[in-house]
């Protein structure tokens, strides 16, 4: 033993208190330690010096005593009674306001989500509930130490009665504003009580705190120091479970902001301490999170739509391709048996995802005829809903580059219905007036932006009803290359519904030539005479990826094709391919998004940039937060150089691409040909207004070209705002980023030739004398592409004219849209007629094509036959 | 509990006023020295011994017997102690000619009053925590589990206090002019 360990126990030593055993080692130190001996003599010292001061003898005036007992009450066995009836009737009330009203509160809170749903959300997280929970809990324990007079637990129990009280506190001041609605609705019904829960359970946690500290038999203790220490702790459990909201509510309300100072000031705040979690709740409609609300502190809470944006420019990523947080505990419609209403039925936007609705199957059919550069692919969906009300399935497909939907089936009571064609207002107003009112059901697919549709369908039926779809498309496949034909199947960009990770989509494609294919798992099989079949299974994520692009090579350029027009007599339809070389455009903008998706592509980016020619005026805009002219710094086009440029400047959150376009647009206005390439990633929002944008493409439509290059199939709001212009090109994705964007630049500087498949209606007179016959696929192409260019054309009433062609020819266009409605007084109702089932595109067997080619070549050689029988007489 | 206190207090409790006045001729000396200990004013002490047993009286209804007496009596004793303390203004530090010079080596009985003045008064102006368990472990004989259960304070904290309490005494003696320290050498 040294001093050290000797010195803290010699006062015990010098009193005897020390155990024998160690009282012999600090003897044995003290033996050889002046520093030691002298201490504890000081001690025994003082020891006797404590002795020498004489004890007080004062004789007690037993008297006096007496006489003040005797004015104390006397006692008597019916005030005992009396007394004991108190304490019983105290303790009666202590259990139903201070434990049973809080429990039972909490109780219907947790099960209806009751004052979530019309005032704020009390217990937003498990943690509030935990909190909530603990006022009863430590109300009852309290109450059995004073009943039980416990008083070993009285410490602890008083810290833990404080730490209630802090937390009833914080309710009881959030609940305030209630209790003039409360008060007079204890009268209707008894359903005030519960804004008084708080309340109740803070007086009763203090009547508690009184007796736990006046315990009989024990050291009274002083009011109000367990009560601040609990209580402080308490108050600092609530706050620390409101931060993360507290924090992302102030920060989005910023974000928000018309100032774009202070909109900035606020998505820095939100990266720095706001929480995407909560912010996602948000955006999923969950307003009144907070209990100590930013909105009665600091103003009104934010908007869903504004949480939504604000949502996208923090994280970069649409809100709904994140399911939707878990809740806490149920709402109000789930208790009263309509489960997750949703705000969004019947509306234009995919908007928030649906629990419990799911896609369980998916199957694509189709067939590919790669000698006439023509596809038709017809992808069926079936989805389950597994809660317990009905739901809408809704969903933004993209289409293979330049398709067009023509084919629209619902399956309803097993049986397939058609769909009918109109206006796209027509089409949505019966949806709406069958799905919304009605609730009965129907199917919608209109046009949603260059490639791509919006498809809803409702009931899906609950209780794990099943509805089933069926989108039928006609394809072009233009040669990338002379003797390369492309196809990239339909893909979901965006949808309300999940997929699980077990769900495939099964591929079967019959191909006039063999396929080939980076996706492993489809296989290209011979079948004899008949062609081709392309079959396997491909998950969600790899159908989004470009890898599973089909390639067709072809053994010659592929001759013209002709149709005979079905809904025009007389009238034949050609399509052939046209090869051209751009002129070297003059100023080149390249626009590049500078959200968060985009950071795994600055590679590819600038290895496509250092591949221009370098005699190319090449502008760059990144748009960050701002637009970032970073034109100065391209006189180095190295691919590390450009990389570096890029990263520097962009990855953050997500940004609003339409200045960045704005500007591009300016800069390659300045040159007589300009063309901007806008690279981005998902645009699922629109921030600033896009008029400015499309005003500058309808007035000087041929002097820019846009090219939309997205870096993956995502939503892209800019896009569907822009609508079917013609001075915008969605660029098909057929390869990776930089191989793509290679070719792309390789185009439009007129390094390596384009091909377009033209087409024209004619006479069949005039069909050239080489010309095949094929399908009537490419006459529904050929009206489409009419229907673009009346739509696309700036004279007046040019779109009325576009709609009778959409609807003749059974096509989703920017002017039409498909529904199936259940009934034909539904379809009479809303004045639309459903097509018949035998002039709908199909899907042919194997055998039907071989039969049909046989047919086309007896036809064929019909109509050879009879020209040269005309010739002959001319 | 001891067995004639417990008897004392049944009779009390069934109305026997006699009983009552037993109990305090039985505990009015120990709680009049631990109370003259607690508390600066010796004056002060038999208006507290009236107080104590006051509150005694009045508790008589509410005790239970899941105890000793005496550890209940001595509770009260300090709550009263404490509750008086508070209501004291601070004393007024010793002035400078009242300390002990160490040359006056006058007559012996006076010296050690006058030590034991002073050693009382030193321990008055030690912090209430320090001068509970000094006094509970010096004077009342009591080992620091009884202190433990009595202040509801743990034993080892109560140890680490009388400890203070010595060091702190001996350096306000040292204050006060008591010389002669083995510490000083």
């Amino acid at each position: 033993m040294n001093c050290q360990q000797a010195q803290p126990q010699l006062p015990e030593f010098a009193y005897g208190d020390t155990e024998p055993k160690v009282a012999q080692q600090i003897a044995a130190h003290v033996m050889g330690c002046p520093a030691c001996q002298r201490e504890l003599a000081d001690l025994r010292r003082l020891r006797d010096m404590l002795d020498s001061v004489p004890a007080v003898t004062v004789p007690l005036d037993m008297a006096r005593l007496c006489a003040r007992a005797a004015d104390e009450k006397p006692s008597t066995p019916a005030l005992a009674k009396q007394r004991s009836e108190r304490t019983q009737v105290s303790y009666a009330m202590l259990i139903i306001f201070g434990v049973l009203l809080p429990a039972v509160t909490l109780g219907i809170e947790y099960a209806t989500g009751m004052c979530a749903e019309v005032f704020f959300d009390p217990i937003p997280t498990t943690w509030h509930a935990v909190l909530a929970a603990f006022v009863p809990i430590a109300n009852i324990f309290a109450l059995l130490v004073v009943i039980n007079e416990w008083t070993e637990y009285r410490t602890k129990l008083a810290i833990v009665n404080g730490v209630a009280v802090g937390i009833s506190l914080v309710y009881a001041l959030v609940f305030a504003p209630l209790l003039p609605v409360a008060i007079p609705a204890i009268l209707l019904g008894g359903m005030g009580f519960l804004p008084l829960a708080p309340l109740s359970a803070l007086v009763c946690g203090l009547v508690l705190q009184r007796r736990l500290i006046s315990l009989p038999n024990s050291p009274a203790l002083r009011f109000g120091g367990m009560l601040f220490t609990g209580g402080t702790l308490g108050v600092l459990m609530v706050v620390s479970a409101e931060i993360p909201m507290l924090m992302t509510q102030t920060g989005a309300q910023m974000a928000v902001s018309t100032n774009p100072a202070t909109r900035a000031e606020g998505l820095a705040f939100l990266r720095r301490f706001g929480s995407e979690t909560e912010l996602l709740q948000l955006a999923y409609g969950d307003r009144n999170r907070a209990v100590m609300r930013v909105s009665s502190l600091i103003g009104s809470s934010i908007t869903t739509e504004e949480a939504r944006v604000t949502y996208y420019r923090l994280t970069g990523h649409p809100f709904n391709s994140i399911p939707p947080p878990e809740r806490t505990r149920r709402n109000l419609d789930e208790f009263l048996g309509d489960i997750d209403f949703d705000q969004d039925l019947g509306g234009v936007n995919v908007a928030a995802r649906v629990r419990d609705l799911h896609l369980t199957s998916s199957r694509l059919d189709g067939f590919v005829d790669a000698g006439a550069l023509w596809a038709y692919v017809e992808w069926t969906m079936e989805f389950k809903n597994s809660s317990r009300s009905p739901q809408e399935a809704r969903a933004q497909i993209q289409l293979p580059p330049g398709a067009v939907v023509s084919r629209l089936t619902l399956w309803v009571n097993g049986e397939p219905r058609e769909a009918a064609f109109a206006g796209t207002s027509v089409v949505r107003e019966a949806y709406q007036k069958v799905a919304v009112v009605q609730r009965r059901d129907p199917v919608l697919v209109t046009w949603a932006g260059i490639d791509r549709v919006m498809m809803q369908c409702f009931p899906v039926p609950p209780a794990g009803g099943l509805m089933k779809v069926r989108v039928g498309m006609t394809i072009p496949l233009p040669p990338q290359e002379p003797k390369l034909a492309c196809l990239r199947l339909p893909r979901l960009v965006e949808r309300n519904f999940g997929i699980s990770d077990e769900l495939v989509h099964a591929i079967w494609l019959d191909t006039t030539a063999p396929a080939t294919t980076d996706a492993g798992s489809l296989t290209s099989q011979s079948n004899g005479d008949k062609g081709w079949t392309l079959r396997g299974s491909l998950p969600d994520d790899l159908l989004l990826a470009s890898t599973s692009t089909l390639s067709f090579p072809l053994a010659r350029t592929p001759p013209t094709v002709w149709a005979e027009d079905p809904k025009t007599s007389g009238q034949i339809v050609s399509q052939s391919i046209t090869e051209s070389r751009a002129s070297a455009v003059n100023s080149l903008s390249i626009v590049v998004d500078g959200s968060v998706g985009m950071k795994e592509h600055w590679q590819a980016i600038a290895t496509a940039i250092a591949s221009l020619p370098p005699d190319t005026d090449v502008k760059l805009f990144v748009a960050a937060d701002s637009v970032l002219d970073r034109t100065a710094e391209m006189s180095d086009r190295s691919v590390d150089r450009l990389a570096d440029l890029l990263s520097s400047v962009g990855g953050i959150g997500g940004c609003d691409n339409v200045p960045g376009l704005i500007a591009g647009w300016e800069a390659a206005a300045e040159a007589t040909k300009g063309v901007v390439v806008w690279i981005h990633a998902a645009q699922p929002v629109l921030l600033d207004p896009v008029e400015p944008l499309i005003q500058r493409l309808e007035r000087r439509p041929d002097q820019v070209i846009i090219y939309d290059v997205e870096v993956a199939s995502l939503p892209n709001r800019v896009g569907e705002a822009l609508k079917s212009n013609a001075a915008v090109r969605a660029v098909p994705r057929f390869g990776s980023l930089e191989s793509d964007l290679r070719h792309l630049f390789e185009q439009i500087t007129g390094v390596a030739p384009s091909f377009s498949l033209e087409r024209a209606a004619m006479a069949p007179s005039e069909v050239p004398a080489d010309a095949k016959k094929t399908s009537e696929q490419i006459v529904k192409l050929w009206a489409f592409g009419e229907v673009n260019h009346l739509f696309q054309s700036p004279q007046p009433g040019q779109t009325e004219q576009a709609v009778p062609i959409a609807v003749r020819y059974q096509l989703v266009t920017p002017v039409s849209g498909a529904v199936v409605l259940e009934t034909q007084q539904q379809y009479d109702e809303a004045g639309l007629k459903p097509v018949d089932p035998d002039t709908v595109p199909t899907v042919p067997e194997p055998e039907v094509w071989f039969l049909i080619g046989i047919a086309i070549a007896v036809i064929g050689w019909e109509v050879q036959r009879l020209r040269r029988w005309r010739g002959s007489l001319s | 509990m001891n067995h004639e206190d417990a008897e004392l207090i049944q009779r009390w409790q069934t109305g026997e006023t006699g009983a009552f006045e037993d109990l305090v001729r039985r505990w009015e000396p120990p709680i009049a020295r631990f109370l003259g200990r607690l508390v600066r004013q010796p004056e002060s002490v038999c208006d507290l011994s009236q107080e104590v047993f006051l509150r005694v009286y009045r508790a008589r209804s509410s005790y239970r017997e899941n105890g000793a007496f005496s550890t209940w009596l001595y509770q009260i004793t300090l709550n009263v102690a404490r509750d008086h303390v508070r209501q004291q203004r601070p004393l007024e530090p010793l002035p400078g000619d009242d300390l002990i010079s160490p040359a006056s080596d006058g007559e012996a009985i006076s010296m050690s009053q006058e030590i034991a003045a002073t050693v009382s008064r030193a321990l008055a102006d030690l912090p209430e925590p320090l001068r509970e368990v000094l006094v509970l472990r010096h004077y009342e004989n009591m080992n620091f589990e009884e202190i433990g259960r009595l202040l509801n304070v743990p034993a080892s904290t109560l140890k680490s206090r009388f400890g203070t309490a010595l060091r702190k005494l001996r350096a306000r003696l040292r204050e006060l002019g008591i010389t002669g320290w083995e510490s000083d050498e």
